[in-house]
C-alpha cells in the first residue's frame, strides 16, 4: 500500500470554507447560491479524483501542522473516509438544491448565515471523513457541533432557543466531559493517536482504564446517539428541514457514527476488544438503543420526530456493525453508513416537501395527501422501502451483511435485534405510506405537488437509493479494499 | 527564661516593625474613614522601611564613607549602606502612593460627599 | 542595527519608555492633538525594540544585560530569555493594537487630559516590561510599584461613582501585596546579602532549611498572589476591572495579572529553585489548592454575574486558577501548560475584553441588554464568540493546548483535583458563555436600520487584529512550546 503526499485532502476540506466569504459578501441570492452549488460540484469532483487511486490501494495524506509531539495536524483519505465524504459531498450538492427550493419557498430570513454555516459545516464534516488522527478527528468534530448550532436554531425563536441548548449541552458536554479525557489518556498512553485499521491499542482486553477510555470515547461522541444520549437528535427537529435532512441524516450524526467505527476500529482493534468488556456493554446499549428507537418512532405524530427516532435506532447499527468484529458485520456497518444516508435524507426531503406544500407537520395530517403529491410519497415510499431493508433498495445490501455478520459473531442475539428492529420500521413506515394513497375519508382538493426545486433532488436520491442496489461498486469495492488491508496488515 | 528574654529583647528591631505593621494592618481593615485607612497604608509601608533600615545597622558601625583608603577596611565599622539606599527608592515608591491614594480619596468626595466606606457602599448599592 | 546595539535595547525598553512617557505628557504644552499620536509612535517604537529583542534572544540565546556595565552583584542585572522577550513582545503589541483600536474613545472620553492618561498609559506597560526583563529583586519591586501605581491611576478612569473607590480598595490591597513582596526581599537579603536572582539562587542552595528563608518565600508568595489576583486574595480584581473605563479593561486585565503570574514562575523556579519550592517547602500542594480552588471559585461565580464585564474578571480569575493549579502539579507538562497558558491568556483574555468592550458600548454593560447584538454587530460579536470559544478551549483554538498540557500534566502525576477542576470549568464556562450567545444571537428583528454605533476603521482593525492574534496563538502553538517555554523549562532544570 503506497501513501501519496497530496495537498489535495486539504483542498476538499478547504474548499467549502473558501465559499463562504463569498457566499456572506454576496447580495443577490441568485449569485449566493450559486457560489454554493459551484463549490459543491468543486468538492465532490475533488474526492472523485481520488477514487481511482484509493481503489487500487494506495492513501493519499497531508500534514498541516504538528499540534504536540507526535501528534500532528494530519489529513489522511483511507477507503472508510473516502466512503464518508463522497456520499456527504454528493449530498450536500443535493440538499444546496432543495435548500433554495425550501428556504425561497418559505421565505426564510437570514439566508446569507445559513447558507455560509452550511458550507462550513460540510469542511468539517470532510475533515472528520480525512482525519487520521483522533485529534484532528476531535477538531473537526467540534467545529462541526459549533457550525451547525446556528442551523438547528435558525428560526432563533423560544423553541429553537431551548432545542439548542439541548443540542449544545449534549454535544460539547459530551466531547469535552468524555472524549477530551479521553484522548489525552491514550496519548499519555501511546505517544499518539494515529488512526491505524485494526486498533493502536495493544491486545489485552482485561485493561481497566482502557476499557473505560474506550467507552468513554463511544458515548463521547454523541452525533451517534446511542441512548441515554440521543435526546438532542429529536429536539434538532426545530432546524428547517434541509438542515435535518443533510445534517441529522448524513453529516452530524454519521459523522458521530463515523468517529465511533474508528474508535472501535482503527483506535482499539480487535484485540483489544475480543476480551474486553467494553465491547458488551457497546453491544447492548446499541442493541437497546436499536429497540427502543423503532419502538417510540412507532408513537410519535410528528412526521420529522418519527424520522429522528428512526435515525437513532438506524444509527446503532453501524455501531453493532462495527462492534461485531466480523468482516461481514464491519462491511454492513460501513454499507449501512451509505445507504442510509440516502435511505434517509429521501425522507426528509420528503417531510419536507410536504411542509413546504401544505404545511403539514403531524403524521394524521397526511391521510390522502399520497393521491395529490404522488412524486413526493412515491420517493417517501422508496425511502421508507430502503430503511426498512426490502430489496431492490439500496437499505437492502446493508442489511443483509450485518444478518450475515451477526451470524458469523458469537452474539447471536444481534440477529434478533436487526430482524425485530425491521418489523418495527413496517410497523411505523407502511401505515403511514398507506394512508397516505388509500386515506379512509374523502380529501378536499387545492393542494399541489411541491415545488420543482424540493422535487427533484429528492427524485435524485430515491433513485439512487435503487440504484445504489444495482450497482454498489464504488462502496462495495472501498469496503473491500479497507477489509483486505487489515488482512495484508 | 533567659533565652526567652535575649529572643524577645535582642530582635526587638522585628517586634517593633511587626507591631508598626499590625498597627497599619489594623486601621486599614477596620478603620471606616477612608483616609484613616490611608495612613494605616503609610505606617504599614513606614514599618517595612524602619525593618530594612534596621537590618543594615551594626552595633558601633559609622557611616559607610571611605576618607583614607591606605589601611584596611574593617567591614564591621560601616553599616551596610544598600537596605538604607533601597529605601531611599521606597521611601519614593511610599510617597507616591499616598499621593496616588489621596488623590482617590478626592476624587471619591467629590463624587459622594463622604469619606465614610459604609456611606459610599450604601450609596452605590443604590 | 547592529547586533550590539539590540543588546542595549534591553535596557532601552525601560529607560526610553519612562523617558518617552514623560515626553508625550510635555507634548501637551506644546499641542494637546500631538500626545496620542506621539504615544502611538512611542510605542510603537517600544514594540519595535521588543521585537529585535526577541529576535536576537531567538537567534542568539539568553543573556545578561549589566545596566551601566557593573557586573553583579554590585550592578543590576537584566535577563533577557525566550519566555521574558515573548511575553514583553506580547505587552507592547496588546498595548498598541488597543491604543489604536480606542483612540477615538480615549480622546472622547479623556480629551482634556489625553497627555496624562498618555503618560500613564506608556508608564505602565513600561513598568509591567521592566518586571519581565528584571534580574534583580528590588529592581522587580520598584518597577512593580511603577505598573501598579500608574494602573490605579489608570483603573480610577471610567464611572465616576464607581471607579475610584474600587480603584481605592486595590490600592490598599496592591500595597500589601507589594509590601509583603518587599518584605520577602528583605528576609532572602538578610541571609543573602545579594539581591541578583542568580546569586540569591546560589546562596540559598548553601543553607536550605534556614527559617529567614523560608519566610522569605512566603511573603514573596502571597505579595505576588495578592498582585497577580488569585483566590482568595482576588477581591480587589472584579471590582476594579469591571467599573474601569472600558479601554483601559482591555488593557489591565489581560497584562497585570499575567506578568505577575510570570514573576512567580521566574521567582519560583529561578530564585528558590524546584527541588527547593517543591521538595523542602512542598509547594506543590498549597498551589494545587489555592488554584483548584480558584478555578472552582471563579467558574462558578462567574455564572451568577449579571454584568457582562464583572463575568469576564471571574474568568480571569479561573485562568490564574488553571496558571497555578498547573504549578502545583509541577511535572513538566503541566508546568509548560501553566506557561503556555499564560501566554495565550493575554491573547485570549486581551481579545475578550476588547470585544467585549465592543459589545457593551453597542449595547450595555449588563448580559440581558446584549439582546440582539450578534445581528447589531455582526464583525464585533464574531471575534468575541472567538475568544470566548478559545477561553473554553474549543480546538485548534489557543485555549486548548494550554488545557491539553495542564490535563495531560495533572493525569501523569495522578492530581485528578487539577484534572477534574480544569474539565469541569471548561463545561462551566460553556454554559457560562453560551448564555451571553442565546442573549445575542435570539431575538431577531427585521428592521434594516438596526445597525452597530458608528466605530470607526482602525477600531475595527484592532478587534480583527486581536482575533488573528488569538488565531496565531492557536495555529503557532507547538513552535511556542518548542521554542520558547521548553528553553525556559530546560534551564529551571525540569527534566
Amino acid at each position: 500500500m503506497n501513501e501519496i503526499y497530496s495537498i489535495r485532502p486539504l483542498w476538499v476540506v478547504l474548499i467549502s470554507l473558501c465559499a463562504v466569504p463569498l457566499i456572506i459578501s454576496t447580495k443577490r441570492p441568485n449569485l449566493r447560491e450559486t457560489w454554493t452549488i459551484l463549490a459543491g460540484v468543486l468538492k465532490l469532483a475533488l474526492v472523485l479524483s481520488m477514487l481511482p487511486d484509493v481503489l487500487s490501494g494506495s492513501s493519499f495524506s497531508f500534514n498541516i501542522l504538528t499540534l504536540f509531539p507526535g501528534l500532528p495536524f494530519r489529513l489522511r483519505v483511507d477507503p472508510m473516509g473516502l466512503i464518508f465524504a463522497l456520499v456527504a459531498s454528493f449530498l450536500w450538492i443535493v440538499t444546496s438544491l432543495y435548500s433554495i427550493g425550501y428556504m425561497r419557498g418559505l421565505k426564510e430570513h437570514s439566508q446569507s448565515r445559513y447558507y455560509a454555516f452550511f458550507a462550513i459545516a460540510l469542511s468539517s464534516t470532510m475533515g472528520i471523513a480525512f482525519a487520521a488522527n483522533l485529534l484532528t478527528l476531535y477538531i473537526f468534530y467540534e467545529i462541526l457541533s459549533l457550525s451547525t448550532f446556528p442551523l438547528v436554531t435558525h428560526h432563533q425563536d423560544q423553541e429553537a432557543k431551548a432545542s439548542g441548548r439541548k443540542y449544545l449541552v449534549y454535544l460539547l458536554g459530551t466531547s469535552i466531559g468524555l472524549v477530551l479525557p479521553s484522548m489525552i489518556y491514550l496519548y499519555m498512553r501511546f505517544n499518539g493517536l494515529d488512526f491505524r485499521f485494526g486498533g493502536f491499542v495493544p491486545a489485552g482486553g482485561a485493561n481497566l482504564p482502557l476499557n473505560i477510555a474506550c467507552l468513554l470515547l463511544v458515548f463521547g461522541f454523541a452525533k451517534v446517539a446511542i441512548m441515554p444520549l440521543h435526546s438532542w437528535l429529536p429536539a434538532a427537529m426545530v432546524a428547517p428541514t434541509p438542515v435535518s435532512a443533510l445534517l441529522h441524516a448524513v453529516a452530524v450524526v454519521k459523522a458521530g457514527a463515523f468517529s465511533v467505527v474508528r474508535t472501535i476500529l482503527f483506535v482499539f482493534g480487535e484485540g483489544f476488544l475480543e476480551g474486553s468488556w467494553a465491547r458488551p456493554t457497546i453491544l447492548f446499549f446499541a442493541s437497546a438503543t436499536v429497540l427502543i428507537g423503532s419502538l417510540v418512532a412507532l408513537y410519535q405524530r410528528e412526521l420529522k420526530r418519527l424520522l429522528a427516532f428512526s435515525t437513532i435506532a438506524q444509527l446503532s447499527y453501524i455501531v453493532l456493525g462495527a462492534a461485531m468484529l466480523t468482516e461481514h458485520g464491519v462491511k454492513g456497518g460501513i454499507l449501512q453508513l451509505a445507504m442510509h444516508a440516502f435511505g434517509k435524507i429521501t425522507l426528509f426531503l420528503g417531510a419536507g416537501a410536504i411542509f413546504v406544500a401544505t404545511g403539514k407537520k403531524l403524521v394524521d395530517q397526511l391521510e390522502g395527501l399520497g393521491r395529490t403529491m404522488p412524486f413526493t410519497f412515491g420517493a417517501f415510499f422508496v425511502g421508507a422501502l430502503s430503511i426498512i431493508g426490502i430489496p431492490p433498495m439500496g437499505g437492502f445490501l446493508a442489511k443483509w451483511e450485518l444478518l450475515l455478520g451477526s451470524c458469523q459473531s458469537q452474539y447471536m442475539g444481534i440477529m434478533g435485534v436487526l430482524l425485530a428492529s425491521s418489523l418495527l420500521n413496517v410497523a411505523y413506515f407502511i401505515p403511514l405510506v398507506y394512508r397516505a394513497f388509500f386515506p379512509s375519508f374523502p380529501v378536499e382538493g387545492k393542494i399541489r405537488e411541491a415545488p420543482l426545486f424540493c422535487l427533484l433532488p429528492m427524485l435524485a436520491t430515491a433513485l439512487f437509493t435503487i440504484l445504489l442496489f444495482f450497482f454498489p461498486y464504488p462502496f462495495a469495492q472501498l469496503i473491500s479494499g479497507l477489509w483486505s488491508q487489515l488482512l495484508g496488515g | 527564661m533567659d533565652s526567652i528574654l535575649e529572643f524577645i529583647v535582642g530582635r526587638y528591631n522585628y517586634w517593633l516593625y511587626i507591631l508598626l505593621m499590625m498597627i497599619g494592618l489594623y486601621a486599614m481593615i477596620s478603620k471606616n474613614n477612608l483616609t484613616k485607612k490611608i495612613v494605616g497604608m503609610n505606617i504599614f509601608q513606614t514599618a517595612i522601611i524602619l525593618f530594612y533600615i534596621s537590618i543594615g545597622f551594626k552595633k558601633g558601625g559609622t557611616i559607610p564613607i571611605l576618607e583614607h583608603t591606605s589601611h584596611a577596611v574593617e567591614v564591621s565599622h560601616f553599616v551596610n549602606p544598600l537596605p538604607h539606599v533601597l529605601m531611599l527608592t521606597a521611601i519614593v515608591v511610599s510617597v507616591s502612593t499616598f499621593g496616588v491614594a489621596l488623590a482617590l480619596a478626592i476624587m471619591i468626595y467629590r463624587e459622594h460627599g463622604t469619606l465614610e466606606e459604609d456611606e459610599i457602599l450604601k450609596c452605590l448599592e443604590q | 542595527m547592529s547586533g550590539t546595539m539590540t543588546y542595549h535595547f534591553s535596557v532601552i525598553l525601560v529607560t526610553f519608555g519612562l523617558l518617552l512617557s514623560f515626553i508625550t505628557y510635555a507634548m501637551t504644552w506644546i499641542k494637546r492633538s500631538l500626545c496620542l499620536p506621539f504615544a502611538v509612535l512611542s510605542i510603537g517604537f517600544l514594540s519595535y525594540c521588543s521585537f529585535s529583542l526577541f529576535i536576537l534572544v531567538i537567534e542568539r540565546g539568553p543573556f545578561e544585560y549589566y545596566l551601566g556595565g557593573w557586573p553583579p552583584p554590585i550592578g543590576i542585572a537584566y535577563y533577557i530569555d525566550e519566555l521574558n522577550a515573548f511575553l514583553s513582545l506580547l505587552v507592547y503589541l496588546v498595548a498598541l493594537i488597543n491604543l489604536l483600536c480606542n483612540r477615538e474613545r480615549f480622546l472622547e472620553k479623556q480629551g482634556d487630559r489625553i497627555g496624562g492618561t498618555m503618560a500613564l498609559y506608556i508608564l505602565f506597560i513600561t513598568g509591567l516590561n521592566g518586571i519581565l526583563l528584571t534580574a534583580d529583586l528590588f529592581n522587580l519591586y520598584v518597577l512593580l510599584e511603577i505598573a501598579s501605581l500608574t494602573g490605579y491611576a489608570l483603573l480610577a478612569i471610567g464611572d465616576k461613582r464607581q471607579a475610584p473607590f474600587a480603584s481605592l480598595n486595590y490600592v490598599f490591597l496592591g500595597t500589601i501585596g507589594a509590601c509583603f513582596y518587599l518584605l520577602g526581599v528583605g528576609y532572602l537579603y538578610i541571609k543573602t546579602g545579594s539581591l541578583n536572582m542568580q546569586d540569591v539562587s546560589r546562596l540559598i542552595t548553601q543553607i536550605p532549611k534556614s527559617p529567614t528563608i523560608l519566610s522569605g518565600f512566603i511573603f514573596i508568595l502571597i505579595g505576588i498572589w495578592i498582585k497577580m489576583g488569585l483566590f482568595p486574595f482576588h477581591i480587589w480584581l472584579p471590582r476594579a476591572y469591571t467599573n474601569t473605563f472600558g479601554p483601559i479593561s482591555s488593557l489591565i486585565a489581560p497584562l497585570g495579572t499575567k506578568v505577575m503570574a510570570y514573576v512567580i514562575f521566574r521567582v519560583i523556579l529561578f530564585v528558590f529553585g524546584k527541588e527547593f519550592s517543591f521538595e523542602i517547602y512542598s509547594l506543590g500542594h498549597v498551589a494545587t489548592l489555592f488554584g483548584v480552588a480558584a478555578i472552582l471559585y471563579g467558574a462558578i461565580t462567574a455564572l451568577r454575574q449579571t454584568d457582562l464585564r464583572r463575568m469576564l474578571c471571574f474568568v480571569v480569575i479561573t485562568e490564574i486558577g488553571y496558571i497555578v493549579a498547573g504549578l502545583g502539579v509541577g511535572n513538566i507538562n503541566a508546568i509548560r501548560g501553566s506557561l503556555l497558558h499564560l501566554l495565550n491568556d493575554v491573547a485570549m483574555t486581551f481579545c475578550l475584553f476588547l470585544s467585549a468592550d465592543h459589545l457593551i458600548v453597542n449595547t450595555g454593560t449588563k448580559i440581558e441588554e446584549l439582546k440582539g447584538v450578534f445581528q447589531k454587530t455582526p464583525f464585533g460579536s464574531s471575534i468575541y464568540v472567538l475568544a470566548s470559544l478559545s477561553v473554553i478551549g474549543i480546538p485548534p483554538s489557543p485555549g486548548f493546548f494550554g488545557k491539553w498540557y495542564l490535563l495531560q500534566g495533572s493525569l501523569e502525576a495522578q492530581n485528578f483535583w487539577v484534572f477534574g477542576a480544569i474539565l469541569l470549568s471548561s463545561l462551566l464556562n460553556t454554559v457560562l458563555f453560551f448564555r451571553t450567545f442565546e442573549e445575542g444571537y435570539y431575538h431577531h428583528t427585521e428592521s434594516p436600520s438596526y445597525g452597530p454605533k458608528k466605530t470607526s476603521l482602525s477600531a475595527y482593525g484592532g478587534i480583527l487584529a486581536s482575533g488573528l492574534l488569538v488565531v496565531l496563538m492557536g495555529l503557532l502553538a507547538h513552535p511556542i512550546v518548542g521554542h520558547i517555554v521548553d528553553p525556559f523549562l530546560l534551564r529551571a532544570r525540569l527534566p
